[in-house]
């Protein structure tokens, strides 16, 4: 039988010939895609911004969040008496809306980016450890790991905050600790599947030990992928640190967090409906804003559907 | 004019994506009568299996950008057929059996259910008992044995070969006129391939259909079929009857295909392999596709489109240097045979 | 089909107990369980009597013994504040906890599909980054800050529904709107993503040259071949039900579990906490049964392992 080519026919239609125009792709850079995006522009510019208040919201607007000003208490929505702070109104404590709600982006980002990355690093080496070692240390790691997936994350840190006290860094810890099994998941497959790959070929061939080959190339390995949990981890442990703020067992006073201010304006819904609206607003234009990059950014990378963004050539 | 079975002219494909375009088709042109066997021959990313899709409406738009002087079966103007009517023809008058029957075959329904849609679809007046008496019927035509039982397994319990039959027997369930099969024994073992291109021979041959064969196997073309056409980077390069395309090749890339088969090889000489790698379609030259590995390649080569001339041994042959050694420098239009 | 999900029950029961025997460390592990269950000014005199009605001076593996053998009695103690068996008082709130949970998903799912195949068919397209766009914010919005809002129009502004509390059926509205936001927004793009997928199968293609209406290609072929990550994703968002509901029920008034939950954390009545913990691990051991009979229900090649 004559074979003109030895590769098995593509699927026939679109999608190879797709495949093959990515194949020959120009490389364009992530800033063209970016501009030619006008919802990814406006992510990218609000989280610009978040990152902006979180540096220097305290030193701006510091003493206004916290002192307290009868003659502003519940200054409704829209006011611009007493200056232009006052614009989202102010809380029942005169203290102005706008203010406190920059002020709060610091430590509400900060518990979720610390969360975040504490799961980021904990969950990868307990991972890796388990895909080292295999045998029973693996199976017990991941029977563990499931345990911890399938239990509500929520509940299980009401749970512990309830038993430890709900200070900043036990908040931490237990919401890292509920985004752990991805981690460890990832990680592990990473490992066993480096093995499969180098354990036979590569590392007898050298004659180096298996372990080190499969520490020098789990790096590139793991990170693009642990990077793109990381950021949508980063939106859920918001959400989440949010839900426990405003279930009092959170952030305490006198930090100040959005879930935290939420819940501190719930009890005025019907006499001063933005004391809770706006900082709830916030927490959702941020989660969206990172949701929205993170969609982006992955679709932007898939072969699938990179081509429908690329740059005309020019002729 | 004689009415053909089944009859494409002049058929263009690109893929459009604001980055490029790639020319996936270009000009393919050729016929198939009743009772005929007709192969299309190319490598992979040739334009062979496009080309077909095209006409049976499978590529999805935009991306892929369509045209065509004529698509007719047996006279009827296809093109103008309405979406909304197109059912009528597809499945019923034109039928396609797709390589690799594994993915090919819808692996959560049953085989017997995949076939008996064929009939819900097309023939609605049918009883659930009639479809299962008919769909038993065809298993035991493509010969699948105990098929009361294999009816209700899912293909991933069915074996490569067996899976292939019951691919055959979805695609001839409505007694199609035209069948097209796409490369229908690629993933099959040698043994296996030979079972089914008889059965598909056999039941060309009872059932008077015409078959259009998708392959990059010649052996196989050889065997089976009674014209060829061998395709090269989106381009028909030479046509005619398998006496005449094999026997007596004209076009250089031809020859060359013929010349890195094994088979035509004598005993202790090399393999002679076509020489660099098929061209990138998205690059659309103004020459002709094959001129950069072509050995006889001229200036004009590169510039201009070769014309497609009908030579003395019979086929046509799409090729500037053929057409100079027949005197025919001029462009002809297209095939007409 | 029996030995794939046996074999799932199988790993779902360890992870069962693996978690109660977490439960019953990390209680002793922070203290004292008798400083736990006893409220916070409790006297010297009472935390002795406590730790010796309930043995808690005995060896650990004696009280581990008692610990488990009083699960299959459903006896996890008793509350602090209702002077009755906690697991009964837990019972009792989960009813109306599961009919929130089924009413919500099933919404969800219905709405996922509908939109996720609809953005499907032209991808990228303006209605495609719509749908998903309002996706992604619905999965995005912090559910609280959600039905407060919602409150404040529907029930304070608008007087067309109950601001709380349990009823007839429009109390139902609120509470089920605002849980359905974020399965339904997560469901829709992985109906999206795996309906994209499975549109350019070769199976599709397949059904397209048999001359199936489109409706039916997506619907028939598509989808249930792209129904095994959607069910997955559900499987997760039915499992989770709880986290959403802590938080509705106790905005709305919500007398189910979530409620039950917080309140009893609010109240350090421990007794209820661990039932609750114990009960919703039985409950998320159930469901994943389900979802594994479900799984193997819709892919044979899943039955025939």
């Amino acid at each position: 039988m004559t074979e003109l080519n030895n590769t098995r026919d593509n699927p026939p239609g679109a999608p190879s010939i797709q495949a093959e125009m990515v194949a020959t792709r120009t490389r364009t850079p992530y800033l063209y895609f970016l501009i030619r995006d006008p919802v990814a522009v406006l992510a990218a510019l609000w989280l610009l911004f978040l990152l902006f208040c979180a540096l220097f919201g305290e030193w701006l607007f510091g003493d206004l969040a916290r002192g307290m000003n009868l003659a502003a208490r519940a200054a409704p929505f829209g006011t611009t008496e007493g200056g232009l702070v006052n614009i989202l109104g102010a809380d029942a404590l005169g203290r102005p809306i706008l203010a406190r709600i920059i002020v709060a982006t610091r430590v509400t980002l900060g518990i979720a980016m610390a969360s975040a990355i504490a799961a980021l690093i904990i969950g990868t080496l307990i991972g890796l450890w388990a895909g080292f070692k295999g045998g029973w240390t693996g199976r017990v790691i991941m029977q563990l790991s499931d345990v911890l997936q399938s239990f509500p994350s929520i509940l299980l840190a009401m749970v512990v905050l309830y038993m430890l006290s709900p200070s900043p860094l036990n908040l931490i810890l237990v919401l890292a600790v509920g985004q752990l099994p991805v981690y460890i998941r990832v990680a592990r497959a990473e490992v066993l599947e480096l093995r499969e790959r180098l354990f036979v070929d590569a590392a007898r061939v050298i004659g180096a030990r298996p372990y080190q080959i499969i520490a020098m190339h789990i790096g590139p390995m793991v990170i693009p992928t642990v990077i793109n949990i990381v950021t949508i981890d980063f939106a859920l442990i918001m959400l989440s640190e949010s839900s426990l703020s405003f279930l009092g067992i959170g952030v305490q006073a006198p930090n100040i967090t959005w879930g935290l201010m939420v819940s501190q304006g719930k009890d005025y819904l019907e006499t001063a409906w933005w004391m809770a609206f706006f900082p709830g607003l916030m927490i959702m234009l941020s989660t969206l804003s990172i949701n929205l990059m993170a969609n982006w950014t992955r679709r932007i990378r898939d072969p699938r559907e990179r081509w429908r963004f690329e740059r005309a050539k020019q002729a | 004019m004689t009415r053909h079975q089944f009859e494409l002219s002049n058929l263009n494909v690109a893929f459009r994506s604001p980055a490029q375009t790639v020319h996936a088709v270009r000009g393919v042109s050729f016929h198939v009568d009743k009772g005929e066997t007709f192969a299309i021959v190319g490598e992979s990313g040739s334009g062979k299996t496009v080309s077909m899709m095209a006409a049976m409406r499978l590529l999805q738009s935009p991306p892929a950008h369509i045209t065509a002087d004529a698509m007719r079966f047996k006279g009827e103007d296809l093109q103008a057929v309405r979406q909304r009517d197109w059912w009528r023809y597809t499945g019923e008058k034109i039928a396609m059996v797709f390589q690799d029957a594994l993915t090919a075959l819808n692996p959560v329904y049953t085989v017997g259910w995949q076939i008996g849609e064929m009939f819900r679809v097309h023939r609605p007046q049918m009883t659930r008992r009639e479809i299962r008496a008919a769909s038993i019927a065809l298993l035991t035509k493509v010969g699948i044995p105990e098929p009361e039982r294999r009816l209700d397994d899912y293909p991933h319990q069915f074996s490569g070969g067996m899976r292939q039959r019951a691919m055959i027997a979805m695609g001839i369930a409505l007694d199609p006129e035209v069948l097209i099969a796409d490369e229908p024994t690629t993933a099959l073992d040698v043994t296996v391939q030979a079972q089914i291109m008889d059965l598909l021979q056999q039941l060309k041959d009872e059932r008077q259909m015409s078959l259009i064969l998708i392959t990059h196997d010649l052996g196989l073309v050889a065997e089976t079929a009674d014209r060829v056409a061998i395709m090269y980077a989106g381009t028909v390069m030479e046509t005619g009857t398998i006496r005449q395309v094999l026997g007596t090749p004209r076009h250089p890339y031809t020859l060359g295909l013929l010349g890195s088969r094994p088979q035509a090889i004598e005993k202790g000489d090399k393999l002679r392999p076509i020489l660099g790698s098929p061209p990138n379609l998205a690059a659309a030259s103004r020459g002709c596709p094959f001129a950069p590995r072509c050995t006889a390649a001229k200036p004009v080569c590169s510039e201009q489109f070769p014309p497609t001339v009908h030579v003395p041994s019979g086929q046509d042959v799409t090729c500037h240097v053929v057409a100079e050694e027949a005197g025919q420098g001029n462009r002809q239009p297209e095939v007409t045979t | 089909m029996g030995n794939f999900v046996l074999a799932r029950m199988a790993q779902s029961l360890i992870s069962l107990i693996g978690l109660v025997v977490l439960v019953f460390f990390l209680v002793r592990l922070t203290g004292s369980p008798a400083d736990l269950y006893l409220p916070d000014d409790a006297s010297e005199a009472a935390r002795q009597e406590y730790i010796r009605i309930h043995g808690l001076d005995r060896p650990m593996i004696v009280q581990f013994w008692e610990f488990f053998s009083g699960l299959f009695r459903l006896d996890l103690g008793e509350s602090l504040r209702q002077a009755r068996p906690a697991a009964q008082i837990v019972l009792e709130a989960y009813p109306t906890s599961l009919k929130l949970a089924g009413l919500t998903m099933l919404i969800s799912v219905i709405g996922a599909v509908l939109l996720g195949v609809w953005a499907a068919v032209r991808p990228t397209g303006l209605l495609d980054r719509v749908i998903s766009i309002l996706s992604l914010a619905s999965a995005s919005a912090p559910n609280f800050w959600v039905a407060l809002t919602l409150i404040s129009v529907f029930a304070v502004w608008l007087r067309v529904v109950p601001t709380s509390g349990i009823g007839g059926w429009e109390y139902w509205i609120l509470p089920i709107t605002v849980l359905t936001l974020r399965p339904l927004g997560l469901l829709a793009q992985v109906v999206r993503e795996a309906m994209i997928r499975a549109l350019t199968a070769p199976y599709v293609r397949t059904a397209k040259s048999k001359g199936v209406p489109f409706r039916s290609v997506l619907f028939v072929h598509a989808l249930r071949n792209a129904s095994l990550p959607i069910l997955t994703m559900a499987g997760n968002q039915a499992v989770g039900f709880i986290n959403g509901s802590v938080v509705i029920e106790s905005i709305f008034g919500f007398p189910g579990v979530g409620k039950l939950m917080i309140d009893a954390i609010q109240q350090r009545d421990f007794a209820v906490v661990q039932a609750g913990v114990v009960i919703t691990a039985v409950v998320i051991f159930l469901m994943n049964i389900l979802i594994d009979v479900a799984y193997a229900l819709l892919d044979p090649r899943i039955r025939h392992k």
